[in-house]
């Protein structure tokens, strides 16, 4: 028998009035792993995301971290058992300081010195220290988005979530993000729902293809893209 | 509200927190020589300002630092006030004790109804304008129960004959003498200020800031930010109502305009003006503002009116972080490029 997954989600399923966002989704991750999320623009990743760290409730299914069913817990206390999540538009604090953002993503737990220790270690990973005075909101786009990255991993989650962390990016940007999240291999499990194909073939890890609110393929990166449906899917065919 | 953060963005967030410092030493220094340099008059004016800007203060730190604004907080410091007169006039306690039971039952009755009307409001997720509204029914609801339960408030009259805080003297409890009072006053008054900056200084004002800037974002980091948006409240509440205490222990007499919209009107031009957020600028302001409200009033009635609606107009559109921000800044940016000079 193989050890529980990190996260499982049992039959997910979303609705918003009549619309159905999420239709019966499974998805789990092991302790450590990356998988990616991809998917045509109003599939239902976002939706999945937001059910999967707190900010929505499912209309039904079950959600299981290490073994325990945490779909009624509140979205500050998804944080606090280690799930953290940079979101789609870079959502930092825009009128903090760059390392008043880390400030206020480092846990309540920390002491003071354990906290600036980390914070040091977090500027350098997503090469920040130079800006650690600047005003958030005065940051580069692509900055902001790594800022949000180092926030998320303040915490020292045990999954992080990231939503589209490339969007808006240059390539080479692009690519250094890959390998930021490559490098946090061995850190945390990763879930990244990507809509950039170098970005993810960078990460070459499990990705599930998402088509209108449903699970369609998953399997390694190399057979997603040899898959045919998957490709009328992007080229909308199906 | 782009050009606010322009403006914010211009001066680094540490040397704003050492301006702040800087402003309520030089206000300290200020207020400590009114009373060799004035009259007793100016006097009373100037402690009877300080007293209101502890409202100013309880309303800088609720609406300043977490940028929920509340129409209610005179309601606080109504309560603070009313508990001192009706404990201290009717209760018939010892005089050397009355005005200081009447200060716990001022602050405890503005700490419960807090805590009741904000546990409902924020745990009920009501936010932005629509919590700024039910404060205002809150300011209006206690104004009516104010002037219609006469019986025990006084209606419209008020309460006469407040008695006075006592203190322990060589010849027993005795009230302080007015020079000594006012110099308690400033006491209180910078030390409630001085509270505030020392705890909103680190991370916990930055936590703080966050629920201002996003507090769906920031519950997503691991913060409960409905509690922390009660315990805020809770305690700007309970500053308005010591500041409502110490005001009617003070003055000697309370009526209905302690309470009403009018006052919680007044408190929020008095944190535009200062500037919010930076505790000292909403001191300087309710000093600055009553001050300018007595002499001009004394020239003629109808012109004050039309002078705090001009300088809150110029306010918003001159100033919009507040008189003392913008003086700060341009000074940062008067330094910065007088520096960059060869």
């Amino acid at each position: 028998m193989t050890a529980s997954p990190l996260l499982s989600a049992r039959n997910i399923t979303k609705r918003f009035g009549g619309v159905l966002a999420v239709d019966d989704v499974s998805i789990a991750i092991d302790p450590l792993e990356i998988k990616c999320i991809i998917g045509a623009n109003g599939a239902g990743k976002s939706t999945l995301f937001n059910v999967l760290c707190g900010v929505m409730h499912a209309s039904s299914g079950a959600l299981e971290f290490e073994g325990k069913e945490i779909s009624d817990l509140a979205l500050y206390e998804f944080a606090r058992i280690g799930i953290a999540r940079k979101f789609q538009v870079p959502s930092v604090f825009e009128s903090l300081s760059v390392e008043g953002n880390l400030w206020v993503a480092s846990l309540n737990q920390q002491t003071k010195t354990e906290a600036a220790q980390q914070i040091e270690q977090m500027l350098r990973l997503v090469a920040l220290v130079e800006h650690r005075n600047a005003i958030a909101g005065t940051l580069a786009h692509g900055q902001k988005q790594w800022l949000e990255i180092g926030m998320a991993l303040m915490a020292r989650p045990r999954l992080l979530l990231l939503d589209e962390p490339t969007a808006g990016m240059t390539a080479a940007e692009t690519q250094d993000t890959a390998e930021l999240v490559r490098r946090l291999a061995g850190q945390t499990a990763v879930m990244a729902i990507e809509h950039d194909m170098s970005f993810v073939r960078t990460l070459n890890c499990h990705t599930y293809v998402m088509h209108q609110g449903r699970m369609i393929v998953e399997g390694s990166f190399g057979d997603i893209e040899r898959n045919s449906l998957v490709r009328d899917v992007y080229l909308g065919k199906a | 509200m782009t050009d606010i953060s322009l403006t914010t963005t211009s001066i680094r967030a540490s040397q704003r927190g050492r301006a702040q410092f800087v402003g309520l030493a030089c206000l300290l220094a200020c207020a400590a020589i009114v009373p060799i340099f004035f009259g007793s008059y100016s006097v009373a004016l100037v402690r009877d300002a300080l007293l209101f800007s502890l409202l100013a203060i309880a309303l800088d730190f609720l609406w300043g630092k977490t940028g929920v604004l509340s129409f209610g907080h005179a309601a606080f410091f109504g309560a603070g006030a009313y508990g001192v007169a009706v404990v201290s006039t009717s209760l018939g306690a010892e005089p050397a004790i009355a005005s200081w039971a009447g200060l716990v039952v001022g602050i405890g009755t503005a700490v419960l109804v807090s805590l009741v009307v904000g546990y409902f409001l924020i745990f009920g997720r009501v936010r932005g304008a629509y919590f700024t509204i039910v404060t205002l029914a809150l300011a209006v609801i206690t104004d009516h129960i104010v002037v219609g339960w006469s019986k025990v408030t006084g209606g419209n009259a008020g309460l006469l004959g407040v008695l006075p805080l006592y203190f322990p003297g060589a010849e027993g409890p005795a009230p302080l003498s007015s020079t000594v009072h006012f110099y308690f006053v400033l006491a209180v008054v910078s030390g409630v200020a001085l509270a505030l900056w020392l705890q909103c200084r680190g991370r916990y004002g930055a936590v703080l800031r966050a629920i201002a800037d996003n507090e769906m974002r920031a519950q997503a980091l691991g913060h409960n930010t409905s509690l922390h948006l009660l315990v805020v409240f809770v305690v700007s509440a309970a500053i308005a109502a010591l500041g409502g205490g110490l005001y009617a222990a003070t003055v000697g007499f309370v009526a209905p305009d302690i309470v009403g919209l009018m006052l919680s009107t007044q408190a929020i031009i008095w944190v535009a003006i200062g500037g919010r957020g930076t505790i000292v600028g909403p001191i300087v302001a309710t000093v600055l503002v009553l001050w300018l409200e007595q002499h001009i009033s004394s020239i003629n009635t109808k012109l004050w009116p039309l002078a705090i609606g001009a300088l809150f107009i110029s306010c918003v559109f001159v100033f919009p972080n507040g008189i003392l921000a913008t003086t700060g800044d341009l000074l940062v940016r008067f330094r910065g490029r007088s520096r960059g000079k060869p």
